[in-house]
């Protein structure tokens, strides 16, 4: 808030202080002229066009028909709401004699005297000395309205003739004379011009500058319609700003577009202005909006030179942009005091000091009745864009604070989020480690249920019936032990190789062999393939099992072979003993045999057993080999 | 140590906490006169003080004691006396698995409790004389970790003496035993017992390799002592005893003294 008051107020104390302070004491060093006198010539029918004007103002007067009446400054004609210029009206030349001070006899002598006044409303002015033109602004008159009047007094001078031509209608105004030291009049001139010309022409620079930088933003976020009006309102600004640096002066046809112009700027900049600050704080009057753009438009195409209408209307086109302005101002104040926020109390007070300079400068240079009055109106101007920039920028730092916002609440969700993916994955994973344990349970039951329960139970059986010697015991509690190393296997018994489940059966036999003293000859590829079908390890297990305890039982031999190799597609397993072997057609079915078949079958193998009494037996199997 | 014809009988230590197989495993150990038992412990940490006081040339560890897992003591041992002393792991079942990470470990081999015992202590003396033993289902393992060796560290660019420790790998997996191999490989029993000490040897993970400065760095750290403290007692700057202890933890893969200190603990280099 305190910047908000700090940029509306800082420009005004600036000018303040030199309107109040700096000037008048400026201009008390110099010497207020006294005792003027006027006389009111008329020119005849002189065309107010550019070599009109020129030839009239290098013309002398016929110096013997002056009548002087005595005239207080400032003198003016006031100039009425709505004047019409017919082009016959009256062309006159208002003449001022100006007394100069002489230097005093014996006193110090002045110096060089130079002539200072305040302001000249009107047509070109001239100054005549002796007769004879010493000084006019006609080169760039209609720019100079603003620009003191300063003049180099010739030497020993005594009077000084000021001649503004006017045309009857528009009237004129002459504001305070002085007169001082030539140096004294510079200073105060350039000083005036600083207020007057230098900072306007630098706010239009900035107005245009703001004007590239707003029109970029508009082109790239046309959504924000905020850019594109800010951007409109430098443009008005800029083109209300001309009047101060382009010089028209030669071309008539320009001239009268570009006044037209320049006076349709202040229109727009009103109701620019007015539409910027109700979209900024968000005042929602579409229809008022609509009307003041009708307005706008309306109003520029009336005082378009087009028409040839010869109005001169600039006062009531002014009055009617300050009723605008008025109409704009309460609503955004209704708005301020039903939401008051700083940007909304900075834009009001802006808009309420520029309407205030604004009717400042319109009722006292624009009427012509004060001529020596300040000039306010571009610091109001000043004002209204600093409480532009002003709310612009609290703007876009809460644009970036929201987006801040938003980014940490995005955050503050996406850890969320991760917290809870993570806890849903060490769920899951909980899930499989107990699915895993479970399965790993069942394995684990159903391997004891099927290696040490059957055994066990044997083993208890045999040991009630008292048939267990010593030894038996050994061999099977060897056994049990032994079947323990089986227990559990992580891996499938579907995945495993066949060379994997004929090394655990070696190693189960083992004891058992050597016990009966029996040699096992091992002759198996090492590099056979992979077991094929989900019970083939268990069957292939079971069969080769029966067929060893059969040649240990059964055969009374001294060794067996074991073979397994690839033949083609197959495997080839064979169990060989050096038995007594037996007739194959008198077997009977103790030796499990029908089982063995029933095995080999289930493994999509084919046995075949060869033997004959004394020569040994040798059950082979043809197993179908995964390639 | 390898195959010495030293009059002194081999040393060896159990740690154990099977009451009756301890005692039936320390009677048919001293039976023969040829080996002479150290110590017998029932727990571990009986066992570390038993490893970082003497030497055995085989040490016997039943992995899983109640006081904690052998492992450490295999680590501990390993660390303490390098290839000096051979820790060899007491299982029932010979589960690979256990027995792959005793050898990681630093194990050189096993010794199945449903043996019998004249086994047992031939095994021993096999161990002693730098030869291991292997079943199938381990040697299926080491198949498995001689390929990923390969990737990692090419020994042998000709691959002859790869190609014939696979072949004795796969025989052995196969169900072969380590003498009919040795048969069929044209080699003597011990040489194949000794091809697969030099496989255990390759599946043996190097633990950090800590110099004695960073260890006894470490330890005082342990005890709790601060850097400055740490650089009297060894005699040296602060400076120096803390780029030691960076160096350790970069060896121990730890970035504080926390982790490095549990990491140092893990790999049996601290009590």
């Amino acid at each position: 808030m305190w910047w908000a008051v700090g940029l509306v107020g800082l420009p005004l104390a600036l000018f303040s202080w030199w309107v109040i302070l700096q000037a008048p004491s400026r201009l008390d060093e110099l010497t207020r002229v006294q005792g003027v006198e006027v006389w009111y010539e008329s020119v005849g029918p002189v065309v107010f066009d550019q070599p009109g004007v020129t030839a009239l103002v290098k013309r002398p007067p016929d110096w013997q028909r002056m009548q002087w009446a005595p005239t207080p400054l400032p003198s003016f004609i006031e100039l009425g709401t709505s004047v019409d210029l017919p082009p016959d009206a009256p062309k006159m030349r208002a003449w001022f004699r100006i007394p100069i001070p002489p230097d005093l006899p014996g006193a110090v002598p002045h110096g060089r005297q130079g002539l200072l006044g305040l302001r000249v409303q009107g047509g070109p002015w001239s100054v005549w000395v002796d007769g004879q033109l010493i000084q006019a602004n006609l080169s760039d008159w209609r720019i100079q309205w603003n620009v003191p009047l300063r003049v180099a007094i010739p030497r020993g001078a005594q009077e000084v003739f000021l001649a503004v031509p006017y045309a009857q209608p528009l009237g004129y105004a002459v504001g305070s004379l002085f007169v001082g030291p030539i140096d004294t009049v510079d200073t105060a001139w350039q000083e005036r011009g600083f207020w007057y010309q230098t900072l306007p022409l630098l706010t239009a620079g900035v107005a245009m500058l703001l004007m590239l930088v707003s029109f970029h933003l508009a082109w790239v976020r046309p959504q924000e319609h905020l850019f594109a009006l800010l951007g409109a309102n430098a443009l008005v600004w800029s083109i209300s700003c001309l009047q101060y640096a382009y010089d028209v002066t030669g071309q008539d046809t320009l001239t009268v577009w570009f006044a037209s112009a320049v006076d349709s700027s202040i229109t727009w900049g009103v109701v620019l202005t007015c539409i910027f600050v109700f979209e900024l704080l968000g005042v929602r009057v579409p229809r008022l909006r609509a009307f003041m753009l009708v307005y706008a438009v309306v109003s520029t195409c009336l005082t378009l030179p087009v028409w040839g209408w010869k109005v001169h209307a600039l006062m009531a086109q002014q009055y009617f942009n300050a009723a605008a302005y008025v109409v704009g101002l309460a609503v955004v104040g209704w708005h301020v005091v039903r939401r008051p926020q700083p940007e909304g109390i900075a834009m009001w007070l802006a808009m309420s000091i520029q309407l205030a300079l604004g009717l400042h400068t319109l009722e006292n240079l624009s009427n012509q009745t004060n001529p020596d009055s300040f000039y306010s109106f571009p610091i109001g101007t000043v004002v209204l864009y600093l409480a532009f920039m002003y709310a612009m920028s609290r703007r876009t730092v809460a644009a970036l604070e929201m987006a801040e916002h938003h980014e940490g609440v995005l955050r503050a969700r996406l850890a969320e989020q991760e917290q809870r993916l993570a806890a849903q994955h060490a769920q899951l994973q909980q899930l499989e480690v107990q699915r895993s344990l479970a399965h790993q349970h069942d394995t684990i039951m159903q391997d004891l249920h099927d290696r040490l329960g059957s055994n066990l139970t044997s083993a208890l059986l045999q040991a009630r019936t008292g048939a267990l010697d010593p030894q038996e015991t050994v061999l099977l509690l060897q056994d049990l032990t032994d079947e323990l190393r089986h227990i559990g296997k992580s891996q499938a018994d579907d995945r495993r190789g066949l060379n994997e489940v004929l090394a655990e059966l070696r190693q189960r036999v083992q004891h058992r062999l050597a016990h009966g003293g029996i040699q096992l000859v091992w002759d198996v590829d090492p590099a056979l393939p992979p077991l094929s079908g989900k019970q083939t390890a268990q069957h292939l297990r079971a069969l080769l099992s029966e067929a060893i305890a059969n040649a240990i039982k059964h055969a009374q031999a001294t060794q067996i072979r074991l073979q397994a190799h690839l033949k083609g597609m197959e495997v080839v397993v064979a169990v060989t003993d050096n038995g007594q072997g037996f007739d194959c057609d008198a077997v009977d079915t103790g030796r499990g045999l029908p089982g063995m078949q029933l095995r080999a079958q289930a493994m999509g193998a084919s046995l075949s057993m060869q033997s004959a009494r004394g020569r040994g037996t040798c059950i082979e199997l043809r197993l179908p080999a995964i390639p | 140590m390898r195959q010495e014809p030293s009059s002194k009988p081999l040393t060896v230590a159990i740690v154990e906490d099977h009451p009756e197989f301890r005692a039936a495993l320390s009677q048919a150990l001293t039976h023969t006169g040829a080996l002479q038992l150290l110590e017998v412990c029932k727990d571990l940490p009986a066992g570390m003080a038993l490893v970082q006081r003497e030497c055995p040339d085989v040490l016997l560890v039943d992995l899983g004691l109640p006081s904690g897992s052998g492992l450490k003591l295999i680590r501990s041992a390993l660390r303490r006396w390098g290839r000096r002393c051979t820790s060899a792991v007491l299982t029932v079942t010979g589960n690979e698995e256990h027995l792959q990470t005793a050898v990681a470990a630093g194990a050189k081999g096993y010794l199945f409790k449903s043996d019998r015992p004249p086994d047992w202590v031939r095994t021993v003396q096999l161990l002693a004389q730098g030869q291991s033993p292997l079943h199938a289902p381990l040697a299926q393992n080491f198949l498995h970790c001689l390929q990923t060796a390969a990737y990692r560290e090419p020994v042998d660019p000709a691959g002859d003496a790869d190609d014939t420790t696979r072949e004795l790998l796969m025989y052995i997996a196969a169900g072969y035993a380590p003498a009919e191999v040795a048969h069929k490989q044209n080699r003597t029993e011990a040489q194949i017992g000794q091809a697969l000490r030099a496989l255990y040897d390759r599946c043996e993970e190097r633990g950090p390799d800590l110099s004695r400065r960073e260890l006894e760095l470490l330890q005082l750290l342990d005890k709790g002592y601060p850097f400055k403290q740490c650089a009297e007692l060894m005699g040296v700057s602060e400076s120096t005893t803390k780029t030691q202890a960076a160096r350790a933890y970069e060896k121990l893969g730890a970035s504080n003294l926390q982790t490095a200190l549990y990491e140092a603990r893990q790999a049996g280099l601290l009590a």
